[in-house]
């Protein structure tokens, strides 16, 4: 089969947080100049809070239900969005105001991952403690879920089709769309745009600079948050969910070129295509040669390691920075 | 009268690094104050120093009487100082409109509407380039532009950083004469670094040379000019 | 709760430790702090020597035993009831492909092991032909990682050695279990029989070895010539203009060095353990705990370096000692503790004294005088070019 329609619908739905992730790090990227290494674990943050909604909700009892979006949304943009904050304030600016070079920096920010991995566990441990000593039965069930858990089964879906794959095209296409209303239409995302690019004169001008980068912060850590609540949808819940999702993250964000939303959105989803059918016919190709299944799924970060590298290599400022309108009349797709 | 900005022995400099040794100096209001000097003497530094961009380890600053040493440059620019810097003084990747509005930022939405047409009355060019970013106007649009978004707030003191650098000798004219302008009409104090030193004295009242972030003279701009050695000696003028 | 402390085996275990992460430290500080290079895949040049020893070396080692020693080994198989059940006369020949699955591996090192035991000048051998082999691989690797590091940005070239690690070390060398075994891993056959009993001692000795060996050879990298012109061409972009080409070279040689030093610590880790497993070989273990000892070692100071691995180790066996205790007080596993710890260090580390316990020595870095000097002697032969040049009458 050359098109899987439910391949293309889970794509949809991984293609989409990868989208969010890889633009909301680019974001993080534009107002701070550090490539944030912790960035996936926000993201893993976010699926935590779909098992804490799952076991306090009671959902674990009543199976699937809308709840888990309702309330994990919400809870997890503003738990997330408040972690990145943090980082920026208490991390971040404190230490690039002090002239640490840029390596000092990105090691802090894995140093953070490790806090944030170790906070995990540290939950993951209490949340097991509390699950195996429930007189609940069925909570009881839950005792491997903070470590391996599938939380798909607690997902409602529409007309046969898991909500993930909806709901995450759908949050990706708001956000881009809200994001792009929100820099050119308001006088505060105006004032985000013009801090990012010169925050010296934005201060002159009297523009809270300090402000805006910590809105901004708090908004892509809000993204990656909700972005974990869909990923939670796609794969096994672990405390270091995002070790290996990074490189595909990244893989996104270069894509774009590191310095547009736009872009890294875009960036991210092509990366999730890339891995998903990469994979896909690599199995089929690789299965009609040796007559075995083949099972790759596992290296997916194959495809978004050799986007990396074939993206630094090639087009450095990433598909933003290509000319488009000469592409396309190349293509014969305009004249 | 007393001097609308007194500057009093300051040292300053960027972090652990000095710049600026004991500088004093009076602008007196409604003048024309001019600083030269050679290459990193320091200019610049003395400018980002009144407007709370450096450190300043020792000394006073005053603006109409009132201490603003070591204020926060979003609270210098309130007391009704505006600073053009040298370079990157206009956000390129807006366009000018959104500029215009930036510099408004914390006017309300109606004054600043007010004051954007007041400027726009002043600056016709900028009227016809309103959705453009500035990244496509020439040098001069955009030294008219930085200057455009410092007068929306009406400010009593205006700091220039060479706005001239880097422009055609007639461009860099029309922006002096606009200068001469912004004092005679609207009566505001300029102080002016100047590259070019010969036009600057003359069209200044006061001037100080800056040699090595050391003060080597202050006075009339006109002295300077016609000083038998100083002239000569640091700003490659024919004696 | 009792704490068993044995003295002995807590020094051999932190000597071990010390001189591995001794080894890894100065080849990370030799590229990033000496070089400006970031390398944030660290994990990946350790991993590499490890992996080499358990599918290269083990797979190779079993072949030539085979071959050459045919009889002998069939004769080993067939003296042990449980194996001359499995293997027959026929598998001789493919017998380094047992190494596949966890069953033949166990089985396979059982013979290995008895013969080594007859055979220990080989197994000498063999260990030093590995060592070789995992040393040089990790040399290649860095070859081929030192392309795009010549080119990158430093942040981009951080990202896409962090990518390519993570991707060999948590997709490649878990799942794929040919390579390691996957999350099991594959135990190596006892190559150091001589030792007898004492394999780990002889290990951990022949660790502190290598690492005041590669402790000198920083040294001597770093007060040469060619150490000089790297701190200049870190601390000043222009310079790296003017002296271009000798730059790009010695930063590739960096890698390529330092590259083979992780391999190196990987390979004798791996022969220390008896195994390898890829989950060892981590982001937290091997990249982001060697850059918390440079960093409060001191960043571009072996010394500095040694002083980091120190306390940190230090650190670590103090924690694994209060585990025990810590554990039925707190309700999660105390290890945390410890990695949250470690990161807050290295925050805490940045903000008071980036430029670690024992800063850079000051009287050692940029002097262009003496770099043009260096390059001077080393490019141009004639004595009267080299006084016009010095002049300024021509140029290089
Ligand atoms: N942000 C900074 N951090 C550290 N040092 C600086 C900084 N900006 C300028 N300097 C140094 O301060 C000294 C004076 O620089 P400044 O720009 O004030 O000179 P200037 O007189 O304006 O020169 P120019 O005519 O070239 O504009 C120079 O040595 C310069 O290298
Ligand atoms: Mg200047």
């Amino acid at each position: 089969m050359v098109l899987n329609v439910q391949l293309f619908l889970d794509t949809m739905a991984y293609a989409s947080v990868l989208g969010l992730l890889s633009m909301s790090l680019t974001l993080t990227y534009i107002v701070s100049r550090v490539p944030n290494f912790a960035h996936a674990t926000f993201a893993a943050i976010g699926s935590y809070m779909v098992l804490i909604v799952v076991w306090l909700l009671g959902i674990y009892k009543t199976g699937p239900s809308w709840g888990v979006y309702y309330a994990s949304l919400p809870l997890s943009f503003i738990v997330v969005g408040a972690v990145a904050l943090l980082q920026y304030l208490i991390v971040l600016r404190p230490l690039a105001k002090k002239g640490i070079s840029i390596d000092g920096l990105m090691i802090a920010t894995l140093g953070i991952d490790i806090i944030l991995v170790g906070l995990l566990n540290i939950s993951a441990d209490f949340l097991e403690d509390i699950f195996q000593q429930s007189p609940d039965k069925d909570l009881r069930k839950l005792v491997t879920y903070p470590r391996s858990g599938y939380l798909s089964s607690y997902e409602p879906t529409i007309m046969g089709v898991t909500a993930s794959s909806i709901l995450g095209p759908l949050l990706l296409v708001v956000s881009t769309v809200g994001f792009y209303l929100f820099l050119t239409k308001t006088k505060f995302g105006t004032a985000m745009r013009a801090a990012i690019e010169n925050p010296q004169l934005a201060e002159t001008l009297g523009i809270n600079v300090n402000l805006v980068y910590s809105v901004s912060w708090f908004i892509a850590g809000g993204l990656a948050g909700m972005a974990g609540v869909i990923m939670v949808m796609t794969t096994k819940l672990n405390p270091t969910m995002g070790w290996l999702l990074i490189v595909s993250v990244f893989a996104g964000s270069i894509v774009g070129g590191l310095g547009s939303l736009f872009w890294g959105a875009v960036g991210g989803l092509l990366v999730g295509f890339l891995e998903q059918f990469g994979v896909y016919y690599t199995q089929i190709i690789l299965g009609a040669l040796t007559g075995e299944t083949v099972s790759l799924g596992n290296y997916r970060q194959v495809f978004s390691l050799g986007a990396i590298v074939v993206m630094l290599l090639v087009a450095p400022q990433g598909l933003a920075s290509l000319n488009w309108g000469k592409i396309l009349s190349r293509l014969g797709l305009r004249r | 009268m007393a001097p609308i900005l007194e500057v009093k022995g300051v040292d300053a400099g960027y972090g652990k690094l000095q710049i600026l040794f004991n500088v004093s100096m009076e602008v007196e209001s409604k003048d024309i104050f001019v600083i030269v000097g050679p290459n990193g003497s320091g200019k610049s530094t003395l400018l980002k120093t009144i407007f709370g961009l450096t450190r300043i380890y020792k000394g006073s600053i005053r603006f109409n009487g009132e201490e603003i040493t070591g204020k926060p440059p979003h609270d210098i620019a309130k007391t009704g100082i505006a600073y053009l810097p040298q370079t990157d003084n206009v956000f390129a990747q807006l366009t000018v409109a959104e500029n215009l509005k930036m510099a408004a930022y914390t006017l309300p939405s109606d004054l600043a509407e007010e004051r954007i047409s007041e400027v726009l009355e002043r600056f016709p060019l900028l009227k016809a380039r309103l959705k453009d970013k500035a990244m496509t106007l020439s040098g001069g649009q955009r030294q008219i532009l930085a200057m455009a978004m410092s007068l929306i707030r009406k400010p009593k003191l205006m700091l220039f950083d060479e706005p001239t650098a880097a422009l055609a000798p007639k461009l860099a004219a029309e922006i002096l004469d606009e200068i001469i302008k912004l004092r005679d009409e609207l009566g505001i104090t300029i102080i002016l670094v100047e590259q070019n030193a010969k036009k600057a004295l003359q069209m200044g009242d006061k001037a100080l040379l800056l040699v090595g972030g050391r003060v080597m003279y202050r006075g009339g701009a006109k002295e300077l000019l016609e000083h038998p050695e100083l002239g000569a000696l640091y700003l490659g003028l024919k004696k | 709760m009792p704490i068993e402390l044995d003295i002995g085996t807590l020094a051999q275990s932190l000597a071990y430790f010390i001189a591995a992460y001794t080894i890894v430290t100065l080849s990370l500080n030799l590229e990033a702090g000496f070089t400006g290079i970031p390398n944030f895949g660290k994990h990946l040049f350790v991993a590499a020597g490890a992996f080499v020893v358990a599918s290269l070396g083990n797979r190779l080692s079993a072949y030539i035993v085979s071959v050459l020693y045919k009889d002998e080994i069939l004769k080993l198989i067939q003296e042990d009831p449980l194996l001359s059940k499995r293997i027959t006369e026929a598998d001789i020949g493919s017998l380094w492909s047992m190494y596949a699955d966890p069953l033949g591996n166990r089985d396979l090192d059982r013979i290995m092991d008895k013969f080594f035991a007859q055979h220990p000048e080989l197994g000498i051998l063999l260990f030093i032909l590995i060592l070789i082999l995992a040393v040089a691989i990790g040399g290649l690797l860095g070859l081929l990682i030192s392309y795009p590091a010549l080119r990158l940005r430093g942040e981009y070239l951080a990202i896409l050695l962090l990518a390519a690690a993570e991707m060999v070390v948590m997709a490649i060398g878990y799942y794929w279990k040919p390579l390691v075994g996957g999350t099991t891993g594959l135990f190596l056959p006892r190559y150091l029989a001589v030792f007898g009993q004492k394999v780990i001692l002889g290990v951990t000795v022949l660790l502190i070895l290598a690492a005041v060996a590669m402790y000198l050879y920083a040294q001597r990298i770093a007060n040469s010539p060619a150490g000089r012109m790297m701190r200049a061409v870190r601390d000043d972009e222009l310079a790296a203009a003017s002296l271009g080409k000798d730059i790009a070279k010695v930063r590739r040689d960096v890698i390529i060095i330092s590259s083979a030093m992780a391999a190196l610590a990987g390979a004798l880790i791996a022969v220390h353990t008896g195994s390898v497993v890829s989950t060892h070989y981590q982001r937290f273990s091997w990249t982001f705990i060697p850059w918390a000892m440079m960093i409060v070692g001191g960043v571009a100071n072996n010394s500095g370096v040694v002083v980091g691995v120190a306390i940190i180790m230090v650190l670590q066996k103090f924690v694994d000692i209060v585990k025990p205790m810590l554990a039925p007080v707190v309700p999660f596993d105390p290890v945390w503790l410890y990695q949250i710890g470690l990161g807050l260090v290295i925050i805490l580390m940045l903000y008071m004294r980036p430029q670690g316990i024992i800063p850079e020595k000051p009287s050692r870095t940029v002097n262009f005088e003496e770099i043009f000097e260096d390059v001077l002697e080393d490019k141009v032969e004639d004595e009267q070019a080299k006084k016009m040049i010095r002049e300024g009458r021509a140029t290089p």
